[in-house]
């Protein structure tokens, strides 16, 4: 028996029709207790950082744009892919900046991480405080997935988790943890759309850095958001946190995508929006990309797991 | 398909390069944003998806970068020589 080749198919899965309608749903951040945040932010959608400057491109309205001049892709190249193209992670002119003043809110939500997996190989990736002793992260953070390597694939061995750090300095120490989770689309199929898990430590860390809120939004909200991330990149100097934030370019069902710079070591932080001064968790940042980076959309399904696994 | 890239940092009188941060800045498809550190003997291993160049690049704890190109593809693995 043959399966029926009419059954209907469509370009707009229930999932994003499903998110398109609802209403937005967010779980609200914390400050944390320890010391002061940073001060209020202007209401552009970015951090207020000393030397970031905001590239004059990605602050042009969209009135601005004019038809493109310049010979488009084939659409066949949609479905069998480009004469492979190269890809980078930093895009154009870097416009990462670093941040010194880690201690301080919303910076020492952010955790820069040691992996030990389970053929000793050692890793570094960032997570993100979302309560007390959980942490987001991506999938392959904690989780590896065809790896080619004997003893390697599987949960890893332990994260130790160092939040707010800063070089040498560890403001806020450090805790190891063993204690993960992720989702079967990560686990079993190594789906890059299912890409995200979560960190539980020992401690309630998290009360004194703060954590961020994290939410599920329409596309329209979403695409007319500035995205923030700030990491623990591996091409600067070994434990120093970076910052870059633009525009989001576009986003589908399962993925946001987006032109902010990034760099090995920063999978799993936060791609964050700020409304009304809170910052929300708005995707987990895991792939560099051919024109955009990309993380895993915190869709109602990953915002049910996160909040579960904040119990 | 998973490709294999396997390699080495070693400093300029070829001694091998402990706790280098390796991560991939260029592919033909879409990679985990991840940094693999260098193992006591220089030795690293990343995996890609996709036949095609690569660019791998360290940057060891004394803050030396390196980066050189590799074509992923076959049955063997990539190998890369990150020399600082």
């Amino acid at each position: 028996m043959t399966h029926d080749q009419h059954t209907p198919v469509s370009n707009q899965p229930e999932e994003l029709s499903a998110l398109a309608a609802e209403q937005p749903l967010f779980r609200a951040p914390s400050e944390g207790v320890a010391g002061t945040a940073a001060p209020p932010e202007p209401d552009d959608g970015l951090e207020h950082v000393e030397g970031y400057g905001r590239p004059e491109y990605d602050a042009l309205s969209a009135e601005v744009w004019t038809a493109p001049t310049a010979v488009l892709p084939d659409i066949g190249e949609a479905s069998f892919g480009p004469p492979h193209p190269v890809v980078e992670t930093v895009h154009g002119p870097d416009d990462r900046v670093q941040i010194t003043n880690t201690e301080i809110y919303p910076w020492r939500a952010h955790a820069s991480l040691l992996i030990t997996a389970a053929d000793n190989s050692r890793w570094i990736g960032t997570a993100w405080f979302i309560g007390p002793h959980t942490l987001a992260t991506a999938g392959h953070v904690v989780h590896i997935k065809n790896s080619g390597v004997p003893g390697r694939d599987g949960w890893v061995k332990s994260i130790q988790v160092m939040p707010g750090r800063n070089g040498t300095t560890l403001p806020y120490g450090s805790v190891t943890s063993t204690n993960f989770r992720s989702v079967t689309g990560w686990t079993q199929s190594g789906d890059e759309n299912y890409d995200y898990g979560a960190i539980i430590i020992p401690t309630e860390l998290g009360s004194t850095t703060g954590w961020f809120g994290f939410g599920a939004w329409p596309d329209a909200d979403l695409l007319k958001s500035v995205g923030n991330i700030s990491g623990y990149p591996g091409d600067q100097p070994p434990g120093t946190q970076w910052y870059d934030g633009r525009a989001i370019s576009s986003v589908n069902p399962l993925k946001v995508y987006y032109d902010i710079d990034t760099a090995g070591g920063q999978s799993g932080s936060a791609v964050y929006r700020i409304v009304d001064g809170a910052r929300y968790g708005i995707a987990v940042h895991a792939y560099g990309g051919a024109t955009t980076n990309s993380g895993t959309r915190i869709t109602r399904p990953v915002y049910d797991n996160l909040s579960n696994w904040t119990a | 398909m998973t490709h294999l890239i396997t390699g080495v940092v070693r400093d300029a009188t070829g001694n091998p390069v402990p706790d280098a941060s390796v991560y991939l800045t260029a592919g033909p498809e879409p990679y985990p944003d991840i940094a693999v550190l260098s193992a006591a003997d220089g030795s690293f291993r990343l995996a890609v998806r996709a036949d095609g160049v690569y660019t791998v690049q360290c940057r060891t704890p004394d803050g030396s970068v390196s980066e050189t190109s590799v074509t992923a593809g076959g049955d063997r693995p990539a190998r890369a020589t990150l020399r600082i």
